[in-house]
């Protein structure tokens, strides 16, 4: 009981300690830090906006590409893949996720960020230019979007596992009926897969949302910085976790170290609420719930 | 029949499509692990592994004092979590008996 005790004390010591610090900054700037779009540290005038608008896309972009990816591997891993291929390409999968960040980070500066910048910006901007999101191609290969690449890799692993547990966790007679009723394997997958376990896939895409927006070192190495905000997705851009991580370092001033601080609480802010939602989604939303315990 | 046909491709495409993303997460996979092993063979020796970083400015040097860092950093950390970790884990499922577990 102490040893339980001790991590909530823990928790509580972390989160008291990052309020009282960024105590400075909230004084100064308020609520308005949260929508300010300056981060000048020579006038003393900082903003989250910028950093909040970057975790955003970067981590919006990679859940809207990993999602459809990991649950078709998920499914792929489940129900098509031959016993002998299944174990290898899971445990492939999970290898995935046991690249370093950091390794993978310096994987995006020298080969991601060049080949993204060479050949797919342009191409993107080249066919769908008219899209605001495609905008003129960077010449460096750091920015935005390779940020939301890199954080696609690093989520797929984790939803695709997660979401092949849950595929396999669907009780075998409700599959073999739907097949025995002269549905298609789809149309099984469609029809009672996918809704006995949306719950457990809403909360696995949450916690891939969660490590996206938490992601620092990856991201801090391929987003090149900056504090723009627009509707191209090429131009170097900056989180809340990569301004924490690059900034920390140097920071001038007090109120910097503050401010920085004050983006760590909203990081931290955001990082619980999702947690809060993925726990009651699962609570709530479970079809099977009811037949398993 | 023109339906059951198309309730067949529909099927046929959705799991080739299965089939494609996990093909492209192994080749992810590939395309990381050989790009960083290409570029970082050739600074691979013994003496990267068993020399000290060296000073400034100076060519040569290895990695061992990383190496040790890493090493000590995880032993220390691994004794610390462990007894936590194993008690919370004990307490949460012994001691807390009829409340709801999760």
């Amino acid at each position: 009981m102490a040893a339980a005790l001790a991590c909530l004390v823990l928790v509580g010591a972390i989160v008291w300690k990052i309020l009282e610090l960024s105590g400075d900054s909230f004084d100064r700037f308020g609520f308005g830090f949260i929508t300010a779009r300056s981060w000048d540290p020579v006038k003393h005038v900082f903003g989250a906006l910028p950093f909040i608008y970057g975790t955003a896309v970067s981590s919006l972009v990679a859940l809207v590409v990993a999602t459809p990816q990991a649950i078709a591997i998920g499914l792929y891993l489940s129900e098509l893949a031959p016993r002998g291929v299944r174990g290898i390409v899971g445990s492939l999968v999970e290898l995935l996720a046991a690249i370093p960040s950091v390794v993978l980070g310096l994987w995006g500066i020298l080969v991601l960020g060049p080949f993204l910048a060479h050949h797919v910006e342009p191409s993107l901007h080249n066919t769908l230019g008219f899209i605001p999101l495609f905008g003129d191609p960077q010449q460096t290969g750091q920015g935005l979007f390779t940020a939301a690449v890199i954080l696609t890799i690093m989520i797929v692993p984790i939803v695709a596992s997660i979401s092949r547990e849950l595929f396999l966790g669907v009780p075998r007679e409700l599959e073999e009926g739907a097949l025995a009723l002269g549905a298609t394997r789809w149309e099984m997958v469609r029809g009672v897969i996918l809704p006995a376990t949306r719950s457990g896939i809403a909360a696995a895409v949450i916690l891939g949302l969660g490590r996206a927006v938490g992601e620092a070192i990856a991201v801090t190495q391929v987003i090149g910085g900056g504090t723009r905000i627009g509707w191209s997705l090429f131009p170097p851009a900056d989180t809340l976790a990569s301004k924490i991580a690059s900034s920390y370092q140097g920071a001038g001033s007090g109120l910097e170290t503050s401010s920085l601080l004050y983006l760590a609480a909203i990081l931290l802010v955001l990082g619980l609420i999702a947690n809060l939602i993925a726990q009651v989604i699962v609570r709530r939303f479970d079809p099977l719930r009811g037949a398993r315990s | 029949m023109t339906r059951d046909r198309r309730r067949r491709l529909v099927n046929r495409a959705m799991e080739a499509l299965a089939t494609l993303a996990a093909l492209v997460a192994v080749a992810v996979l590939a395309i990381v692990v050989v790009s960083v092993a290409r570029r970082g063979a050739g600074a691979v020796s013994w003496d990267f592994f068993t020399k000290p970083q060296a000073l400034f400015g100076q060519p040569g040097g290895g990695i061992a004092n990383a190496l040790v860092g890493t090493a000590l950093l995880v032993l220390l950390a691994t004794a610390m979590a462990l007894p936590v970790g194993v008690l919370t884990a004990i307490y949460l499922t012994e001691c807390l008996q009829g409340s709801r577990r999760s």
